[in-house]
C-alpha cells in the first residue's frame, strides 16, 4: 500500500504532551505524548481499558484534563479558558466541549450519540457549524495558514449549509435516499455512516472516530474506513481513530499509536508495524 | 342523549383548558430538561397572583420572604402593561427555578428532584398566603382578562373566556409544535433531549436549551392560570393540585406530544364535567351511595394516568437505564439496644413530666415518626418512591373507627385496620413490579388520590366532611383513651401506647434492615439487574417492602383515629402526603433516625410548638416556607438528610481526630477504587465506626 | 467427556437494526472451563446477557429449545428463576451494591428468600453469619476487607467481590463478563489460579474476555466470537494457530498460517 508520508512534526493539527486524564481524578491516561499531521490518519490501539477512549473524551473536553497540554493548531485548549478546569463540574465541562466543538474538533463517541427521533437530514444539519464560527474561522486560518497547499481549504469554508451538505452526502451516497428517515430507525452501519457525516458537517479541523467498526459487519466496515482516508487527504484535516481491530486499523491509517497502561508504548507508521506483527502482539498483551 | 350533556362538556372546556395548558408546560419542560416539575402549578399559581395584584394597584409582589417583597411599579396599571409585567415575572420565575434547583439537579436520582419540586411548591404556597392578601381580608379586586358573556355554540350556551381559553390552549400547542418542528431551536431542544453527549459534541448548550424551554413553559402556565381565574377561582393549594391532571394530560402524551397533551387536557377536564353532571341527575341511580360523587369526578383521570404508566412500564430496566445515580446512604443501624434505652428513657420522662400541650406535641410526634418509618422503608431503603403512604394511614384509620364502633375490641380492631391497609399497599406496589423512578412517584400519587377521591371521602366509611370518632381503646379493663379534662387531656398512657408501637415498629424495621431482607431490599435499591443477577425476585421484594411499609402507614393511621377527637378526610389530603415525603428526606430518608427526626419536624408537632412558643408564634409563620427552602437545598447539596449531615459531621471529626499525624489524602491515592476524592464533601471516610441511631 | 449440562443452539439476538448474535450454539460440560473471546462488540456479553435471562433472543419458536441448562429448556425462565437452577453472572462494569460491605454483597446472594423470612427477620435481631459467606471470603482472600464497602477496595479486589458475589449461591455454572477487564498482570495471575480451582468445587464456567492470554491459559474449550458469529472453536491450541482468528485479531500481514503467534502448538 502506497501511502504519503506526511511529517508530523512541522505544524501538526493536534499535538498532546504529557497528557493525564481519566474518571474521578484517576488517571487512566498518564503522560501520553501523541501528534495528528494534517492529512493524515492516525490510529490509536491497545487492549481495552488502557485508555484509549479516554484520550478522545478528554481531547473533545467531555472528561477534564488532569495534567499536560494539548494543542489544536498550535492553540493551547486549556489555555483558550483562561484558567485550567480540574473538576469535572457540569456547566463548566459543557462549555469545555462547546468551545472545542467550534473550534473545529468533532468527535463521534464510541455509542455515536446520535439524535434518534430525528430524521438524518436533521442530525446532519445539527452538526452544521453557527454561521459565527464559520466566520471566525475563516479569518483565523488566514493567521495559521493550513498545511495543505490545494487551495480548497479557504474555499470550503465559504460553502453554504447545502453546499456543506451535498458534500458530506457525497462521501456516503446511502444516506441520500434516508434523508427523512428516523436515525433511530437505521441500521447500524447506517447509523455510523450519519454518525461520521455529522462529524464532518462541521467542516472539522480534527475528526476522531471511536470504535467505527463496532456491532458492523466486516464488508461495512471496509467500505467505511477509507472514507476517513479520502476525507483527510481531500481536507487537510487529521483524522484520529481508536479501533480494536488491529489489522483493519493498520491497512487504512498513517501512523499508529499501540498503548498500554495510559502511555505509548510503540509508535510508527503503520507499514512498518503490519510488518511486523509479533512487535504488536508483544506490545497488545504484554508478553 | 349528547344534547342533554353538552352543556356540561362545553362548560368543561375553562377547566380542560388550563389542564392542557399545564399539561403543554410539562411536556415541554420535560422535553428540554428531563424533569417533571410537581411545582408547575403553583408557579402558575403565584403569576396569576402576582398579576392580580398588579392589575389592581401596580403592586409587584415577589416570592421572597424576610426582606420586603412589595414593590410599587405603577400608578395606573393597564390590562396591557399588567399581562406584560406578568409575561416577565413567569419568564423569570422560570429561569430562576430552573438555574437555581433543576440545572443543579440533572444528574440526580428522581427522588431529588421530587423532593426539590415539592419543596419549591410548598414554598410558594407559603410564600403567596403570606405576602397576599387572602381569604375574607382580599382587598384585590379580580378583573378577569376575557369578556364573560354568554355565547351560543354548537346550540349551547357558554361563556366566551372558556371558548378563548380553548383558543389560546391550541394556539399555544400549534406555536409549540411549530417551534419545535421548523426552528432550529427547536432542533436543537429535541437533539438535546435525544442524548445530551451528542448536543455538546455538536456545539448545543444544554444549559441555554433548558433555560429558554422553562422560561416558555412557565409563561404558558402563567398566562393559563391567570385565565382561569374567573371560572374556577384561585387558591394556593388547590390552584397548585390542578398539575395532578396535568401529569395525567402529559403522560398520556408520553410526555413528548404536544398535540396528545392539550387533547388529553382537554378532555379530561370535558369529561370531568360529563361525569359531574351525570352524577348529580337524580336518575342515575346506579351508583351506589357510598361513591361520592365529586371523588369520581377527580379520580377518573388518574386511573387513566395509572393505566398508560403501567402499559408502558417494563419489568427489568434495560442495559442503557442509569444506575450510577448517587442515593442517600443508608447505614446499618448499629448500637440499636443504646439508642433505644435513650430514646425510650427520655419520652417516658418526657411523657410523666411535660404539660398537656407539650405532651400532646409529643404525641403528634410519635404518630408522625410512625407514618416516616414507613417512608424510611418503601423510599429509603427500596428505593421505591411512594405517595400513597398517607392514604394508606387513612384507609387504616377509618377503618379501625369503623369496626370499632362495630363493636370489636380495641387490639382486634386496630389488628383489622391494620391489614387492611397492607392489603391495600401490596396492590398499590403491583404497578411498581414495572414502573420505576419518576413515573413511580406519579403512579403512586395517582393511587393516593384514587383513594383519597373514592374511598376517604366516601360518606358511608368516612363519615365525610364531618368525619368520625373512634370509641376509647380500652384493654383487659384498662383506660388507653387520649382525652381527659383540663390539664389531664392529652393522658401520658395514651402516649405510652403510642410509644410503645413506635418503639417496636423501630425496632423491627432495624431488624428487617440488618438481616437478609434488608439487604435484598438495598440491592434492588441500588441496581436492580444486578439484584435479579444475584437470584433476587425484583418484583416480590419490592411488593414485600410495600407490604411492610403499608402495615407500619397502617399502624400510624390507627393511632391517629385514636388520637384525634373527631378524624376527617382532611388529615389524609393529598398535599400531607407530599409534607410528609418531603420531611422524610429532610430528616434522612434512608435512616430510622431520620424518621424520628421527620416527627420532630412535622406539623404540630414539638419542633413547630418550641419554635412558636420561643418567638411568639412568628417562626410558626415561616416554618412552611423555610421547610420547603431547607427541601431545596437538601435535594441538592445533602441528600442523606440531617441526619446524613450529622453522621458525616461526626465522622470528619472522628477523621481528624485519628489523622492529625498523617497525610489526609490516602484514599485517592490507594488506588483504582472510583468515587474517591470527588464529589461533594461526600465524606467518603472508613466505614467502620459510624455512630448511628437505631 | 463428562455430561453436558448447558446446551446453546442456534441463538440470536437482534437489538434495533444490528443483529448483535447471530446463530450461535456451543456446549459447557460439566466440570469444563469454555472461553468465549472477541473484539468489542462482538456480541460476548450480549450473550451472557441471553443466556442468563437479560435478553431476549430474537428468534422465538416455542417448541425448538435454545438454550438447554442440565436437560430442561430455560428459554422462557425469568433472571432469578435461572439463578435458582444454579446460573450465576458477573458484569462487566461488576455492578456491586456499593451501599453494601463487602460480606453483604455476598450475604444478598446467599439464599434465596420465602414468604416467611420477612416475618422472621423482622423478629430476629441479627441472624447468625452465613457459612457459605465465609468460606467465599476465604477462598477469595477478602475476609480482612469483609466489613468495608466496595468503593474503599482496589479494583482487583472488586473484581473478587464480583465473582464471590456469584459463588455464594453455589451455582453449577459461572458466567464470567471479562472478568479481567482493568486488571493488573499480576491479579490476571491470580484470577487465572482461581478460575482453575473452580472445577473442582463443582463449578463449570463460561469465561467471556479479550484478553487471549488468560483465555487461552485457563479455558479447555475457546470459542472465537467476531460480528456475532462464531467464527473458530477448539482447545486453546488450535485456537492459536487458527488462520481465522489470527486475521480477526492481527493483521492480514501476519496470516502466515505456519507460524503461531503466541507460543508454539502442541496439536492436540
Amino acid at each position: 500500500m502506497s501511502v504519503p508520508q506526511a511529517n508530523p512534526t512541522e505544524r501538526p493539527i493536534l499535538r498532546c504532551t504529557g497528557v493525564v486524564a481519566g474518571h474521578d481524578g484517576l488517571a487512566v491516561v498518564n503522560g501520553l505524548d501523541l501528534t495528528v499531521g494534517a492529512g493524515e490518519v492516525v490510529a490509536l490501539l491497545g487492549a481495552n481499558g488502557v485508555g484509549k477512549t479516554t484520550t478522545l473524551l478528554t481531547i473533545s473536553g467531555l472528561i477534564p484534563l488532569l495534567g499536560g497540554s494539548i494543542e489544536l493548531q498550535g492553540r493551547d485548549l486549556e489555555a483558550s479558558r483562561g484558567k485550567r478546569i480540574g473538576s469535572s463540574k457540569g456547566s463548566a465541562r459543557s462549555k469545555q466541549v462547546l468551545s472545542r466543538a467550534r473550534l473545529g474538533i468533532a468527535h463521534v463517541p464510541e455509542d455515536r450519540a446520535l439524535f434518534f427521533d430525528l430524521t438524518v437530514q436533521e442530525n446532519l444539519r445539527l452538526g452544521l457549524k453557527r454561521k459565527k464560527d464559520r466566520k471566525h474561522e475563516s479569518l483565523a486560518s488566514d493567521r495559521v495558514p493550513s498545511q495543505v497547499e490545494d487551495g480548497t481549504n479557504q474555499a470550503e469554508q465559504q460553502l453554504s449549509s447545502s453546499e456543506i451538505l451535498d458534500q458530506v452526502l457525497g462521501y456516503f451516497p446511502a444516506l441520500t435516499g434516508l434523508l427523512d428517515q428516523p436515525a433511530g430507525l437505521l441500521s447500524g452501519g447506517q447509523q455510523q455512516m450519519l454518525a461520521i457525516g455529522r462529524g464532518l458537517m462541521s467542516q472539522p479541523k480534527l475528526l476522531m472516530v471511536d470504535e467505527l467498526s463496532l456491532g458492523l459487519a466486516p464488508i461495512l466496515v471496509e467500505q467505511l474506513l477509507p472514507v476517513l482516508r479520502t476525507f483527510a487527504q481531500t481536507t487537510g484535516a487529521g483524522v484520529l481513530i481508536v479501533e480494536q481491530h488491529v489489522h483493519l486499523a493498520l491497512a487504512v491509517s498513517d501512523r499508529a499509536y499501540l498503548l498500554r497502561r495510559g502511555k505509548a508504548t510503540l509508535s510508527g507508521s503503520s507499514a512498518a508495524l503490519s510488518a511486523d506483527p509479533d512487535l504488536v502482539e508483544a506490545g497488545y498483551f504484554g508478553e | 342523549m349528547i344534547g342533554e350533556y353538552s352543556g356540561f362538556i362545553l362548560a368543561g372546556l375553562g377547566g380542560g383548558a388550563v389542564v392542557a395548558a399545564l399539561a403543554l408546560g410539562l411536556v415541554l419542560t420535560n422535553r428540554a430538561t428531563g424533569v417533571i416539575n410537581f411545582a408547575f402549578g403553583a408557579m402558575g399559581m403565584y403569576v396569576a397572583f402576582a398579576y392580580f395584584q398588579f392589575r389592581d394597584n401596580g403592586d409587584l409582589i415577589l416570592p421572597v420572604i424576610f426582606v420586603p417583597s412589595r414593590i410599587h411599579l405603577l400608578e395606573t396599571p393597564t390590562l396591557f402593561t399588567a399581562l406584560l409585567m406578568a409575561v416577565f415575572l413567569s419568564a423569570a420565575l422560570g429561569a430562576a427555578t430552573y438555574w437555581l434547583v433543576f440545572r443543579p439537579l440533572r444528574r440526580a436520582p428522581a427522588l431529588a428532584s421530587v423532593v426539590a419540586s415539592l419543596g419549591l411548591m410548598l414554598y410558594l404556597q407559603e410564600v403567596v398566603r403570606l405576602n397576599f392578601p387572602t381569604g375574607s381580608a382580599a382587598t384585590v379586586v379580580r378583573m378577569g382578562v376575557l369578556p364573560e358573556r354568554p355565547v351560543r355554540f354548537l346550540g349551547t350556551a357558554v361563556t366566551a373566556n372558556r371558548l378563548l381559553l380553548v383558543v389560546f390552549v391550541v394556539l399555544a400547542t400549534v406555536a409549540l409544535t411549530a417551534l419545535f418542528r421548523y426552528t432550529k431551536f427547536g432542533l436543537q431542544t429535541r437533539a438535546a433531549a435525544g442524548s445530551q453527549k451528542g448536543a455538546m459534541l455538536v456545539g448545543i448548550s444544554p444549559d441555554r436549551i433548558g433555560l429558554i424551554n422553562s422560561m416558555i413553559a412557565t409563561v404558558i402556565a402563567g398566562i393559563a392560570v391567570i385565565l382561569i381565574e374567573p371560572i374556577s377561582g384561585l387558591d394556593p393549594i388547590t390552584t397548585s393540585l390542578l398539575v395532578l391532571p396535568a401529569l395525567a394530560a402529559a403522560l398520556l402524551g408520553g410526555l413528548s406530544s404536544f398535540t396528545i397533551a392539550t387533547c388529553a387536557g382537554l378532555g379530561i377536564g370535558m369529561l370531568q364535567s360529563l361525569i359531574l353532571g351525570y352524577t348529580v341527575k337524580p336518575s342515575t341511580s346506579w351508583i351506589p351511595d357510598w361513591v361520592p360523587r365529586t371523588g369520581l369526578q377527580q379520580a377518573v383521570p388518574v386511573i387513566l394516568v395509572l393505566i398508560a404508566l403501567v402499559w408502558r412500564g417494563d419489568a427489568l430496566p434495560d442495559r442503557a437505564y442509569l444506575v450510577d445515580k448517587r442515593l442517600p446512604s443508608s447505614p446499618t443501624p448499629r448500637h440499636v439496644a443504646l439508642w433505644t434505652l435513650l430514646l425510650v428513657g427520655a419520652t417516658s420522662v418526657a411523657l410523666l413530666g411535660f404539660d398537656a400541650p407539650h405532651r400532646q406535641a409529643l404525641i403528634v410526634t410519635m404518630v408522625s415518626a410512625l407514618l416516616a418509618l414507613s417512608i424510611v422503608v418503601i423510599t429509603g431503603y427500596v428505593g421505591q418512591i411512594s405517595l400513597a403512604q398517607l392514604a394508606f394511614a387513612g384507609v387504616a384509620g377509618f377503618t379501625v373507627i369503623n369496626v370499632a364502633n362495630d363493636g370489636l375490641p380495641f387490639p382486634l380492631a386496630a389488628l383489622v385496620a391494620t391489614l387492611v391497609a397492607t392489603a391495600v399497599g401490596v396492590v398499590v406496589a403491583l404497578p411498581a413490579a414495572r414502573v420505576r423512578g419518576m413515573s413511580l412517584a406519579i403512579a403512586t400519587l395517582a393511587m393516593a388520590v384514587a383513594l383519597e377521591q373514592l374511598v376517604l371521602s366516601s360518606k358511608g366509611f368516612s363519615g365525610g366532611v364531618a368525619g368520625r370518632s373512634a370509641p376509647r381503646p380500652v384493654l383487659f379493663g384498662a383506660d388507653f383513651g387520649i382525652s381527659a379534662r383540663g390539664a389531664d387531656n392529652f393522658r401520658p398512657i395514651f402516649g405510652f401506647l403510642v410509644l410503645g408501637v413506635l418503639t417496636v415498629s423501630c425496632l423491627m424495621v432495624a431488624n428487617l434492615r440488618r438481616n437478609r431482607t434488608g439487604l435484598r431490599w438495598l440491592a434492588v435499591r441500588s441496581n436492580e439487574r444486578a439484584a435479579a443477577a444475584a437470584g433476587i425476585n425484583v418484583a416480590r421484594s419490592k411488593i414485600g417492602a410495600f407490604a411492610v411499609s403499608s402495615c407500619i402507614a397502617g399502624l400510624a393511621g390507627v393511632l391517629l383515629a385514636y388520637s384525634t377527637s373527631t378524624l376527617s378526610t382532611n388529615s389524609f389530603m393529598v398535599i400531607g402526603a407530599l409534607v410528609a415525603l418531603a420531611l422524610t428526606y429532610l430528616g434522612g430518608i434512608a435512616s430510622i433516625g431520620g424518621a424520628l427526626i421527620a416527627g420532630l419536624l412535622a406539623q404540630a408537632g414539638l419542633f413547630t410548638l418550641v419554635a412558636n412558643g420561643g418567638t411568639d408564634g412568628k417562626a410558626g409563620t415561616y416554618v412552611f416556607a423555610i421547610s420547603g427552602l431547607g427541601l431545596i437545598v437538601m435535594a441538592i447539596f445533602a441528600p442523606d438528610g440531617i441526619t446524613g449531615a450529622v453522621r458525616q459531621g461526626a465522622q470528619r471529626l472522628q477523621m481528624s481526630l485519628r489523622m492529625s499525624g498523617q497525610p489526609p489524602q490516602q484514599t485517592a491515592l490507594a488506588g483504582s477504587g472510583p468515587g474517591a476524592g470527588s464529589g461533594l464533601g461526600a465524606g467518603a471516610g472508613p466505614a467502620e465506626g459510624e455512630p448511628d441511631h437505631e | 467427556m463428562s455430561e453436558v449440562i448447558l446446551q446453546v443452539r442456534d441463538l440470536s439476538v437482534r437489538y434495533g437494526g444490528v443483529l448483535a448474535l447471530s446463530s450461535v450454539s456451543f456446549d459447557v460440560a460439566d466440570g469444563q472451563i469454555v472461553g468465549l473471546i472477541g473484539p468489542n462488540g462482538a456480541g460476548k456479553t450480549t450473550c451472557i446477557d441471553a443466556l442468563s435471562g437479560f435478553t431476549t433472543p430474537s428468534a422465538r419458536n416455542p417448541s425448538f429449545s435454545y438454550i438447554s441448562f442440565l436437560g430442561r429448556s430455560i428459554d422462557r425462565l425469568s433472571p432469578q428463576s435461572r439463578v435458582r437452577l444454579g446460573f450465576a453472572r458477573t458484569f462487566q462494569s461488576l455492578e456491586l451494591f456499593d451501599d453494601l460491605t463487602v460480606r453483604d454483597n455476598l450475604r444478598v446472594a446467599a439464599a434465596t428468600p420465602t414468604w416467611i423470612s420477612t416475618v422472621t427477620d423482622a423478629l430476629w435481631p441479627k441472624r447468625k453469619v452465613d457459612a457459605a459467606v465465609d468460606e467465599v471470603l476465604e477462598l477469595l482472600g477478602l475476609d480482612s476487607f469483609a466489613e468495608d464497602r466496595p468503593e474503599h477496595l482496589s479494583n482487583g479486589q472488586r473484581h473478587l467481590v464480583a465473582v464471590g458475589r456469584a459463588l455464594v449461591g453455589r451455582p453449577r455454572l459461572l458466567l464470567l463478563d471479562e472478568p479481567a477487564a482493568g486488571l493488573n498482570p499480576s491479579e490476571t495471575v491470580e484470577l487465572s489460579k482461581l478460575l482453575r480451582s473452580l472445577p473442582d468445587r463443582g463449578v463449570s464456567v463460561l469465561l467471556v474476555d479479550h484478553d487471549m492470554s488468560l483465555v487461552l491459559g485457563v479455558c479447555d474449550q475457546v470459542h472465537v466470537l467476531d460480528f456475532g458469529s462464531i467464527i473458530a472453536s477448539g482447545t486453546p491450541e488450535q485456537i492459536r494457530s487458527d488462520p481465522l482468528v489470527i486475521s480477526a485479531y492481527l493483521g492480514q500481514g501476519s496470516s502466515g498460517v505456519d507460524e503461531p503467534v503466541v507460543g508454539g502448538g502442541s496439536d492436540s
